[in-house]
């Protein structure tokens, strides 16, 4: 078998797709930045797909602050936390998501896929346990498997589930609890403060990724956290910069203790390059901005989502029942989420389509980032793509 | 133990299950991977109350090696 045969099946479902369809939405080739519109080829779609909420990658003042940083520091410090990468501005964008987030101490990462991939490993040891949320994010999982203890998933936000395995934990030294915060595919927002009150009365270690979370959910934008009311939180939090807070990096919260054993202990912080200076002036700048301004950012945010909800329901689309601010329409079979995607292409509007097996099969979605830049105008046309695609194509509604 | 409780019990540890059947494979069919199994083997130690070693699970792939499995060697009656 040569190198291409073996390797080909992997994306054989995706390749079959792109080819009777004849569109490729992975890998599209952008030519403008994140805005609410993307230049592709020469023409100029509405980006719903990025999962920049608050239109932070192109905000003027944060831009301004990177321009400033790199001025001052270059481009990278071309080495890790631990050696010479910690710069000035490291400790000052610690402290600053500590304050954000209520929580003692902070280490930053190049990624959160690095931060959740390498942490779980180097906390959990072979004589823990470890339960999570069945449909958690690929990075949590790898590092649950990197963790080499004994593993139990519960079913995807299923508290009830989650007390009847922690009732059988005994002779675990320590158990550890996994969870994301807001499940982005679909929107739903995991109960985490009945996760954490359960994880309190088992003595169990919680670990939240609020990815999707921070400056999504919350009244202030202050992510999952200030959305369940849970204040002094002892257990362990991260989340990517590169979603609402417009950036790229990955945080991880908790208690001091916790934080500085990783800080020595956490290969993938050791030995990875420390994450440039400008992204993180950029990150103080953007929690500073989120702090003044959250309030107003998450009411845009969920009016955005209530009349496209509302809309698409009155044309007779199905939504997922979102909690977040996320709106995925459900579509069905691979096929039909391919060409609803399409379609939506077609009419300029760039969407991600999710199919099986990121989603159960025939539950394939089209989700759809109700950014808070986008104008009135703009929500309109997307109604009226989906409108004109409800007419003209009665194959896709068909059970 | 009957081959209903085997195959109620996967079909309650996977969302949404088409069709099962006594020979649906369910890695190459329902593309079921290694949490799944997890979650599988968990459900039914509790089901039987006993322990069951993961290792088992790797040769087995439908509801009917499943129930084999635990019959011969469990001795789940
Ligand atoms: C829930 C969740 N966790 C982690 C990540 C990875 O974060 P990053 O892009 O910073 O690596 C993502 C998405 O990219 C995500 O959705």
């Amino acid at each position: 078998m040569s190198v291409r045969d073996k390797f080909a099946f992997n994306y054989r479902e995706e390749d079959r797709l792109v080819r009777e369809l004849k569109y490729n939405p992975y890998y599209q080739v952008i030519s403008s930045g994140a805005g609410s519109s993307v230049e592709i080829d020469s023409r100029e779609y509405l980006n719903l797909a990025s999962n920049n909420y608050l239109g932070f990658s192109r905000n003027p003042e944060i831009l301004a602050r990177m321009k400033q940083t790199i001025d001052q520091y270059g481009a990278s410090m071309c080495g890790t936390p631990v050696a010479c990468g910690n710069v000035d501005l490291y400790a000052e964008t610690a402290v600053a998501f500590s304050r954000f987030l209520g929580l003692e101490d902070t280490i930053i990462f190049p990624s959160c896929y690095q931060a959740n991939a390498g942490i779980i490993g180097t906390l959990a040891k072979p004589g823990d346990i470890i339960l999570v949320d069945r449909s958690s994010h690929a990075s949590l999982l790898d590092g649950i498997r990197a963790a080499k203890c004994k593993v139990r998933p519960f079913k995807h936000n299923d508290v009830d589930h989650l007390l009847r395995l922690i009732k059988r934990t005994d002779g675990y030294d320590n158990i550890f609890v996994i969870t994301e915060s807001v499940f982005s595919t679909e929107g739903s927002i995991a109960p985490f403060d009945k996760i954490y009150r359960i994880c309190q009365e088992f003595d169990a270690i919680p670990i939240v990724d609020d990815s999707h979370g921070i400056g999504v959910i919350g009244k202030n934008g202050g992510g999952i956290l200030e959305e369940k009311g849970i204040e002094n939180y002892e257990g362990i939090y991260t989340a990517s910069t590169g979603k609402a807070l417009g950036l790229a990096g990955g945080i991880v919260s908790s208690v001091s203790e916790v934080i500085m054993y990783l800080k020595y202990n956490s290969a993938s912080l050791l030995y990875s390059t420390a994450l440039p200076p400008v992204f993180l002036s950029a990150t103080t700048k953007a929690l500073e901005i989120l702090s003044a301004t959250g309030a107003e950012l998450m009411q845009k945010l969920r009016a955005n989502k209530a009349f496209l909800t509302s809309q698409l329901t009155e044309l007779g689309y199905r939504t997922t029942e979102a909690e977040a601010p996320i709106c995925s329409v459900i579509v069905g079979s691979n096929e039909k989420t391919f060409l609803m995607s399409k379609l939506l292409f077609e009419q300029s509007i760039l969407t991600t389509p999710f199919i099986f097996p990121s989603v159960a099969r025939d539950k394939g979605v089209i989700r759809m980032i109700p950014r808070v830049d986008l104008t009135q105008q703009q929500l309109e046309c997307v109604i009226e793509a989906f409108r004109k695609i409800k007419a003209e194509r009665p194959e896709l509604f068909e059970q | 133990m009957s081959m209903e409780t085997i195959m109620q019990i996967i079909a309650d540890n996977l969302t949404d299950v088409p069709q099962l059947t006594e020979t649906t494979s369910l890695r190459a069919e329902l593309n079921v991977d290694s949490l799944d199994v997890i979650m599988i083997i968990n459900a039914l130690e509790d089901e039987f109350s006993l322990t069951i070693d993961e290792d088992d699970f790797v040769e087995v792939d439908t509801p009917a090696e499943i129930f084999n499995l635990l019959k011969s060697k469990y001795s789940v009656e």
